[in-house]
């Protein structure tokens, strides 16, 4: 498998008057055909600012983004210039987003909205666009397609939005699909099936998913490998496997413990392991690990010097110097 | 019908105890005729003082409204809830307040919960101004006593909702539940929109204040794991009915209705795929006499299209409401 979207140092800031917020601060991944690669973090960590920076969906300014290198299938992509990537957006990297609701728009029929992307990208003629739309409803599990096709966002479930979004994303075949927690809002037995569904794309149509959550178990399940993201920076990235049973970064290891555990045979403890503290806003001045505040395991060097990712086991990387 | 007097059992040993409720609504029907939607069917449910009870179930299941209900927000069609042996639905005027006092809610969105022009402090003295008519000074007092209970500095009173993180809003949102010492705390999907990190501090601060003030508590949630770590006593509802109620442990360790598997088998786990199946009619509505999981159900009886099956005891403590089990 060779990777078909790579990014070398990515970083993405915002600049609002005097102040700098760094919200990605140089971000490398590469992504294979039919891998999905889970990235995992809290909120306000930098996850969906560097989908919508892949994506070319940041409105530059306030956005700054700079980057080394990024190729997408052999080619140069340039992601400072985000009109650029406006021929590969929906055609060839397709995005579903957290909310449904939201991102579909409330007053187009559905059937509109997924025909959009047919018409405007492949230059299908309407009734060739509206076969496809039908196809697509079918591929995603939604029976009575042609109800759905004009119905509008408001008439359907959570779930059916979502596999309308999914729908969308897939209707130019696209190469990548960045899924911005795609489950989070949706019940357990919902997300089960959009997992499932999810899981179908990228085996028989090898599309590679760069699947952004903050559900580890979501990452145990599906994932082939993660990036466990803190303070707009990868601070362990491997096989899911590895870092979910062998995590690395003090930062995983608290993450992982202070999950309520669901095994039928699991005892649960009376209270349950926190991580202190809360995520730092970084303006890139600050010197250190960014972890090291809330770390229980840091020494002066940490606050001083900024750990790199290194390679510590054969395909897991971790920024620490506890390893060094 | 018998069995459900049955589940009532012994009276007034309950902090709160709901009694064959029943909520319908109206929707639609402004030219056409109304579709009546039952929300809640015939439910029955007991809190004992200084337990907590945990209730599941999807969106839309009705969750929210028993919620409501219980905290006299929405009147029952049928059915009523009794607050220490008295129906909440016959009190009038200042008894209203009075209940009101004994009970406090969490809700989920802290920001969407909390007046967003009003400081921490103002959220936080409204329930003295109103409850009790404590001085300036003494409810100042008081406000710092909560954040200090909640553990949020004390600095932080000057601050609108906008300024504070996901988990101090929540946190801000506990306090004002507990600031006049109720005797029931409704937690309604309290931790569902914060991250992980924050959750378990969250979960362990509704867990220390529920013992440090001998609280008794309904926590609703979605999230298995999280209901499991949180309660004693884990009722399932499914389309507006229970469908299974028994001990927590119980629960997770022997599921016996085909909905509480489901949800346990839909979670993700370690390196194996969780089972689905494709789920159809939520909402039970008028004039269907099947189970409500009847079109869902992996493993359905010829009785499961005709009669819906009534909540029984099936071992101690353990109650389950499916044909498949009354047959045996």
């Amino acid at each position: 498998m060779s990777a078909i979207l790579t990014v070398d140092n990515l970083r993405v800031e915002f600049v609002n008057g005097e102040r700098k917020t760094v919200a990605v601060a140089g971000v490398s991944l590469s992504l294979s055909q039919g891998e999905m690669l889970a990235l995992v973090g809290e909120s306000a960590c930098g996850k969906t600012t560097l989908a919508l920076a892949l994506m070319g969906l940041l409105a530059t300014p306030p956005a700054r983004i700079s980057c080394s290198g990024a190729s997408f299938l052999g080619e140069p992509l340039l992601l400072e210039k985000t009109l650029s990537l406006q021929s590969l957006r929906g055609k060839k990297i397709a995005m579903i987003f957290q909310e449904p609701l939201s991102s579909l728009n409330p007053v187009i029929a559905i059937g509109e909205q997924i025909t959009e992307g047919l018409r405007q990208h492949l230059r299908m003629e309407p009734k060739a666009a509206r076969q496809r739309a039908l196809e697509l409803l079918d591929m995603v599990g939604i029976d009575r397609a042609e109800i759905i096709f004009r119905s509008y966002p408001h008439q359907l479930s959570g779930g059916m939005r979502q596999r309308v979004m999914i729908a969308i994303a897939f209707s130019c075949h696209p190469q990548v699909i960045i899924a911005d927690e795609p489950t989070t809002a949706l019940d357990v037995t919902v997300q089960a099936q959009i997992l499932s569904l999810l899981k179908k794309l990228r085996t028989q149509e090898g599309v590679g998913f760069l699947f952004i959550t903050h559900d580890l178990a979501v990452v145990a399940q599906e994932a082939d490998s993660a990036a466990i993201m803190y303070a707009g920076k990868i601070v362990e990235v491997g096989k899911s496997k590895d870092i979910l049973l062998h995590p690395l970064h003090p930062y995983t290891k608290g993450l992982l413990a202070s999950l309520p555990i669901t095994g039928k045979d699991a005892r649960l403890p009376l209270r349950l392991p926190t991580i202190a503290g809360t995520v730092p806003r970084r303006d890139g001045n600050q010197p250190g690990c960014a972890f090291a505040p809330r770390c229980s395991e840091a020494n002066a060097f940490c606050e001083q010097q900024t750990p790199t990712l290194r390679i510590l086991d054969e395909q897991h990387l971790c920024a620490c110097w506890r390893y060094e | 019908m018998n069995s459900t007097f049955a589940l009532v059992g012994g009276m007034n040993n309950y902090l709160i105890e709901v009694k064959n409720l029943g909520k319908e609504f109206l929707q639609g029907g402004f030219w056409e005729g109304a579709m009546r939607v039952r929300a809640l069917q015939q439910i029955n449910l007991q809190v004992e003082a200084g337990k907590t009870l945990g209730l599941v179930g999807e969106s839309g299941c009705g969750k929210s409204t028993l919620a409501k209900i219980i905290m006299r927000l929405e009147y029952p069609t049928q059915g009523s809830v009794f607050f220490e042996g008295q129906d909440i639905f016959q009190l009038r005027g200042k008894e209203i307040a009075k209940y009101r006092r004994q009970l406090g809610m969490i809700f989920q969105d802290p920001l969407s919960s909390i007046n967003p022009r009003h400081t921490v402090e103002e959220t936080l003295a409204e329930p003295f101004l109103i409850h009790s008519a404590h001085c300036r000074k003494e409810r100042t007092t008081r406000v710092l006593n909560l954040l200090a209970a909640v553990g949020l500095p004390a600095d932080i009173m000057d601050s609108y909702p906008h300024e504070l993180s996901g988990g101090q809003r929540q946190r801000v949102g506990i306090a004002r539940a507990i600031a006049m010492q109720p005797k029931l705390l409704v937690a309604d999907e309290p931790v569902s929109s914060l991250d992980v990190s924050v959750r378990a501090q969250i979960l362990n601060l509704l867990k220390d204040i529920q013992e440090k003030f001998s609280l008794s508590s309904l926590f609703i949630s979605h999230d298995l794991a999280v209901v499991r770590f949180m309660s004693d006593t884990i009722a399932v509802m499914y389309a507006g009915t229970i469908v299974e109620q028994a001990n927590s442990e119980d629960l997770f360790r022997a599921p016996r209705h085909p909905y509480t598997r489901l949800l346990l088998d839909s979670l993700p786990q370690m390196g194996q795929m969780s089972s689905c199946i494709p789920l159809k009619a939520r909402v039970a509505r008028e004039g269907q006499g099947a189970c409500p999981f009847y079109g869902s159900c992996p493993s359905v009886l010829d009785l499961c299209a005709v009669a819906a099956p009534s909540l029984r005891q099936v071992a101690d403590g353990h109650f389950l409401a499916c044909h498949r089990y009354d047959t045996r």
